[in-house]
């Protein structure tokens, strides 16, 4: 079987000719994307908490693991300020550390001892955490650029919090009798993401997507609580928002859809067009050009056109 | 291959219901204005395609059966007619006569008895139309082809130019049999009928190869049995009168060059 040659032409002429029938398939492809994601996939909520990073200049040596944390611990302790970048990148250390699984069971028990009276697993504790309500002239100016360097200023706010990261783990069935992680470090990163925000840019937002709304929830708090732990000691993190987990449910609906939608489409035109290529009947003034030079002298219409009924 | 064959079955079938004679096909005076038109249209291209002083002498075929050249055949015959030329159809086709039963004539003494030499003239019919004369095709020869290749056939010719403006003449379908491409040389120039959304291209290519191989001129296709409503507007030349004229010029210009580029200006302006 020979096939025609199809031109450029061709490939628009069939969505110009067949544009209802491709609009129905893909319509109807993508509201089966949409069906099948519904009815077979659970839905994602993602929680997330916003931090402030501030200056503190106070800290002691607790909880200094690495070189890079115990140098930017001097930098803080010399006065330094800690820039967006430092911030971002020392939030991002954590986190990798933390879903590497580097936080050693021993670090984890200390935590957990030193809150012992109020962790009883995944139930919320209480806890001060210092707001900043001000800042305080120091007196001194800064050598680089000169302004007056601030000391800020901090109210002590009464919290509960739940317990700690590993607890929550425990507490959804991540972890099995002897305490081993049953989530993949990559399986556990990919639920949380760090975002820095453009405009406020001490600000950081942490989210973690989950098809379990109260794991999400959870995470978010454990681990914004880690966060503070760690940070405390150099500078200070100040929740903005307590965490919340999104109530609208965020299916991957629209990717399936789009996806189904897509690929009806694209099914269907496939199909379109092979049956073009395929067809070498001729039917117009182009296919008889495309045949020999030959002028067509007239189109006779079907003698019975608009007779039959 | 088959399909046109099929498609004629389940025609016979329908037919059953409503007997459809195939005379009501041929033009008349108050056919739909859309038929109308189209022969207008292919008669007055036909007519630009006669360069030569004389009578010239067009043949219709088609690649396979049944794609509507006896019908276009006579219809083109009727249009010329119409239009007060003196018109010849020679039904050539005598494998599969269509003209006695269309114009509801005899199928005596046509075509092939005046080749075989049975009859020393050839019998002219007048038909209801005015103008046009038909030649029937005659008794089914076992030799078509051979009775074609006959050198009375070029007698005929001469007998009929000397009577008529214009001779048509039905042919069978070129992939098929020979008799089309037989009579190359006599043939002023073919009209090659397309069967709409039936004919494969490669079968029309074929048949303009043969045609060509033994130097016969295609003036133009017909393509027939269109449908007006799957049509993609524009593109039939039917729809919209300037089309065809203009591509008939161009084909008839680049012919013509070739020979002479002084004719050529001559002959454009002539067309005007
Ligand atoms: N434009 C048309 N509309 C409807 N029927 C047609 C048309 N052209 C041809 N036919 C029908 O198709 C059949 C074959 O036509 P015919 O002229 O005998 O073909 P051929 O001479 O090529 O074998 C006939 O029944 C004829 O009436
Ligand atoms: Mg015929």
């Amino acid at each position: 079987m020979e096939a025609n040659s199809l031109s450029f032409k061709d490939l628009f002429s069939i969505i110009r000719r067949f544009w209802i029938l491709l609009l129905i398939v893909t319509v109807v492809g993508g509201a089966f994307g949409a069906i099948y994601a519904s009815a077979t996939l659970d839905p994602m909520y993602s929680a997330s908490v916003m931090l402030e990073v501030h200056n503190y200049t106070n800290g002691d040596d607790a909880f200094i693991n690495t070189n890079s944390e115990f140098e930017l611990a001097e930098k803080l302790k010399a006065g330094h300020i800690l820039t967006v970048t430092e911030s971002y990148n020392y939030l991002k250390e954590v986190l990798v550390a933390l879903t590497h699984w580097e936080i050693s069971e021993a670090e984890y028990l200390a935590l957990e001892k030193e809150h012992s009276e109020n962790i009883s697993f995944v139930k919320d504790y209480p806890y001060t955490e210092r707001k900043l309500i001000g800042y305080e002239d120091t007196g001194n100016v800064s050598s680089t650029d000169g302004l007056p360097i601030l000391k800020p200023l901090y109210e002590n706010v009464e919290k509960t919090r739940p317990a700690y990261f590993l607890d929550v783990l425990s507490e959804f069935g991540y972890r099995d009798q002897n305490g081993v992680i049953t989530l993949t470090p990559s399986a556990i990163r990919s639920m949380i993401s760090i975002s820095e925000n453009e405009d406020a840019v001490n600000f950081f937002k942490i989210t973690v997507s989950s098809t379990n709304k109260q794991f999400a929830l959870y995470l978010t708090q454990a681990l914004e609580k880690v966060l503070i732990e760690k940070f405390v000691n150099y500078g200070s993190v100040i929740t903005n928002s307590d965490p919340r987990a999104n109530d609208g449910v965020s299916y991957p609906l629209k990717k399936y859809t789009a996806i189904a939608a897509v690929a009806s489409f694209v099914l269907c035109y496939g199909v379109l067009l092979l049956i073009k290529l395929f067809n070498t009947r001729v039917t117009n003034e182009e296919e008889l050009k495309r045949i020999a030079n030959i002028p067509l002298l007239a189109s006779i219409p079907d003698f019975n056109f608009g007779k039959q009924k | 291959m088959n399909i046109p064959f099929l498609k004629n079955i389940c025609l016979f079938k329908k037919k059953n219901a409503v007997p459809v004679d195939k005379s009501t096909y041929l033009l008349t005076p108050d056919a739909p204005f859309a038929i109308a038109e189209a022969y207008r249209m292919l008669r007055t291209n036909i007519m630009y395609s006669a360069g030569q002083e004389g009578t010239p002498i067009y043949a219709i075929t088609s690649a396979m059966p049944h794609e509507g050249k006896s019908i276009n055949c006579s219809n083109i015959a009727i249009s010329f007619a119409h239009a007060g030329k003196r018109v010849l159809l020679i039904d050539g086709d005598m494998r599969n006569p269509t003209v006695a039963p269309l114009f509801k004539e005899s199928s005596k003494n046509g075509l092939s008895e005046y080749l075989a030499s049975v009859v020393p003239e050839p019998n002219f019919i007048p038909s209801k139309y005015e103008n046009l004369t038909l030649m029937v095709a005659g008794h089914k020869p076992p030799n078509p082809a051979e009775l074609l290749g006959n050198k009375r056939i070029a007698e005929l010719f001469e007998i009929a130019r000397e009577k008529f403006d214009y001779i048509f003449i039905d042919l069978p379908p070129v992939n098929m049999i020979s008799d089309a491409t037989i009579l190359a040389k006599d043939i002023s120039g073919y009209l090659f009928v397309v069967d709409s959304g039936h004919t494969h291209s490669g079968a029309v290519k074929r048949a303009l190869d043969s045609i060509r191989m033994v130097g016969g001129s295609v003036i133009g296709f017909a393509l027939n049995r269109v449908n007006p409503k799957k049509s993609d507007g524009a593109l039939y030349g039917y729809k919209s009168y300037g089309y065809s004229r203009r591509y008939y010029k161009n084909y008839y210009n680049r012919y013509n060059t070739k020979n002479s580029d002084v004719e050529t200006e001559e002959q454009e302006t002539d067309a005007e």
